[in-house]
């Protein structure tokens, strides 16, 4: 790859079926030092992982050569709301983030990915917009006194109710104006919304400190519908010097985690910046 | 010529999951469908959230709405559990899990709970993971005969596991385990992409086949009837001719169908009801 200033990072998500020792393998051997760890079971669990474990992931990182640029709790599937309704699971899910924060910390990394929550669909979003506030704003207090960045993606309406797009993203983060509450932009959720890199630069800015780069439905790049090039070429335009994460999820990629990736990169590889970008 | 009938029919609360428990239990009473199959997830019914006075509340939600609950099924795959981990830490979370959801099953009032097998590394052998799920089921087994229980064993997808994916391992398990509180049931999406037939599920599994998910997909995808590929009235017809007596759940679960789940689970119903009538 040639003429652009971000780099790329790999990302476990899809190896949830084999151990996460062949996830870094892989990395090691495919040439990405850079890495954003999916936090779910069987890798590491939050609410059950222990120091010595922690510690451990640590030395498995470092000794491979490999850099954790993110830490991604899983908190889509798990029960796991900062926004619900009932007070015991609310509380629940901001310590879950606040351990996370600590898990970050102890394995280096600088920055933590999270999602706003959702209210329930058959309820009006005010209340629980407000519930996804005061969580966050919890969480970017404790961010900040531990020098690291809270990264806030969108999601789309089957996932959630209170950001679908880069407008409400931004609106949540001067609502809550933290130096250490940033945004991610994932190109799924991005491109449900009907948006391109262009339309979030303009609502958010420097304030885009990540990018989870995937085809639709969270596909090997080049297997799905999105315009992924064109993305690439958007982010050389507006000059985006972060971190690129890979980030597949697709159910039938569990079986040859590693061919995913390797497809990926090479669907990478043939990218060249198109005139009009630079 | 033998028929299902409606009232074998049962409605599930997956695709509302972003929708409230009374949200759906009020769709129940709205669609006219007496019959649930209670999915055990959040935010309507996760175990570990839960304290026996909510539990309660939930079977007298149910019980106000004359709403029968003919099977309850604790979420199996998204939660950080798996009865077949080889790591033991991970296996005994499981194992907990899995036990509070037998005490919960008692607790709704209902004498049946879902289970499936866990699923072992992709890249090594299964034989340790078997082992492992066949430990873990002969406990919970015991637990639930105890309790006057019956845990109904469903084969997954092989994107979902490598132990129990078709026919002929249910059964093997259901030997290999041989308690008489483990049954088995019979997904038509798991059979379709395993390439069973519902003759292959009756002729191996005899009077162990206890419960039915009727679903549509292309074969994979758990759509709604009438959105997938699979011969549902075909299936239907043959269901009927081995005498089933027990209950179907229309077990929705795509998340394209979360943000209307009335509507999906109305074209379900109705879908049925052609065939059926």
């Amino acid at each position: 790859m040639t003429h652009h200033s971000f780099q790329i990072a790999g990302m476990n998500e899809h190896f949830k079926r084999h151990p996460l020792s062949m996830f870094l393998d892989a990395m090691v051997s495919l040439e990405i030092e850079s890495i954003e760890l999916w936090a779910g079971s069987p890798h590491l669990y939050v609410e059950d992982a222990s120091v010595q474990e922690v510690e451990k992931l640590r030395r498995d990182i470092q000794e491979r050569g490999l850099h954790l640029i993110c830490l991604t709790p899983e908190q889509c599937i798990y029960p796991i709301n900062i926004a619900a309704k009932e007070p015991e699971v609310r509380q629940k899910s901001i310590e879950y983030f606040l351990k996370s924060l600590e898990i970050s910390s102890a394995l280096e990394c600088k920055m933590l990915q999270i999602v706003p929550g959702k209210g329930y669909y058959d309820e009006s979003t005010g209340e629980a917009w407000k519930r996804s506030r005061e969580s966050l704003e919890i969480i970017a207090k404790k961010a900040e006194q531990m020098s690291i960045s809270v990264v806030l993606e969108a999601l789309e309406k089957k996932e959630s109710n209170l950001i679908p797009d880069s407008l409400s993203l931004k609106k949540m983060l001067e609502e809550i104006k933290s130096p250490n509450l940033k945004a991610v932009v994932d190109t799924c959720p991005m491109a449900a919304a009907g948006e391109s890199f262009t339309d979030c630069f303009r609502e958010l800015g420097s304030d885009i400190k990540h990018v989870h780069l995937a085809d639709s439905f969270h596909s090997v790049l080049g297997e799905g519908t999105l315009p992924i090039y064109q993305y690439l070429d958007e982010l050389t335009k507006h000059n985006y010097k972060g971190f690129v994460t890979v980030e597949i999820v697709g159910r039938n990629y569990v079986f040859e985690p590693v061919k995913a990736i390797q497809k990926s990169l090479a669907y990478l590889d043939q990218y060249t910046v198109s005139k009009a970008a630079l | 010529m033998k028929k299902i009938v409606m009232s074998q029919i049962s409605g599930m609360n997956l695709h509302y999951m972003l929708y409230s428990l009374d949200y759906f239990l009020d769709e129940m009473v709205k669609y006219e469908m007496p019959n649930v199959e209670l999915w055990g997830g959040y935010p309507h019914l996760y175990s570990e959230d839960m304290t026996p006075a909510q539990v309660t509340s939930i079977r007298k939600k149910m019980e106000k709405r004359d709403l029968q609950l003919v099977c309850y099924t604790p979420e199996q795959l998204m939660y950080a559990n798996n009865i077949a981990a080889p790591e033991a830490d991970i296996r005994k979370r499981s194992l907990d899990y899995f036990l509070k959801n037998i005490e919960i099953t008692a607790e709704l009032g209902t004498d049946r709970m879902l289970m499936t097998s866990g699923w072992g590394y992709y890249h090594e052998p299964i034989d340790e993971a078997w082992k492992y799920a066949r430990e873990s089921l002969t406990t919970l087994a015991e637990k639930a005969e105890e309790k006057g229980i019956t845990l109904l064993l469903e084969p997954l997808q092989p994107f979902e596991s490598n132990l129990v994916t078709n026919v002929k391992e249910l059964k093997q398990m259901l030997d290999d385990v041989n308690k008489p509180a483990l049954k088995g049931m019979l997904d038509l999406v798991a059979m379709a992409v395993a390439k069973d037939t519902v003759t292959d599920y009756f002729r191996l599994l005899g009077d162990q086949l206890w419960h039915i998910h009727l679903i549509d997909g292309k074969p994979s995808g758990h759509l709604a009837c009438g959105d997938g590929t699979l011969p549902l009235s075909q299936y239907l017809d043959e269901i009927a001719q081995f005498n089933y007596t027990g209950f179907l759940s229309l077990e929705i679960a795509s998340t394209a169908y979360y943000t209307r789940p009335g509507q999906e689970f109305k074209k379900s119903v109705d879908y049925v009801k052609g065939i059926l009538a």
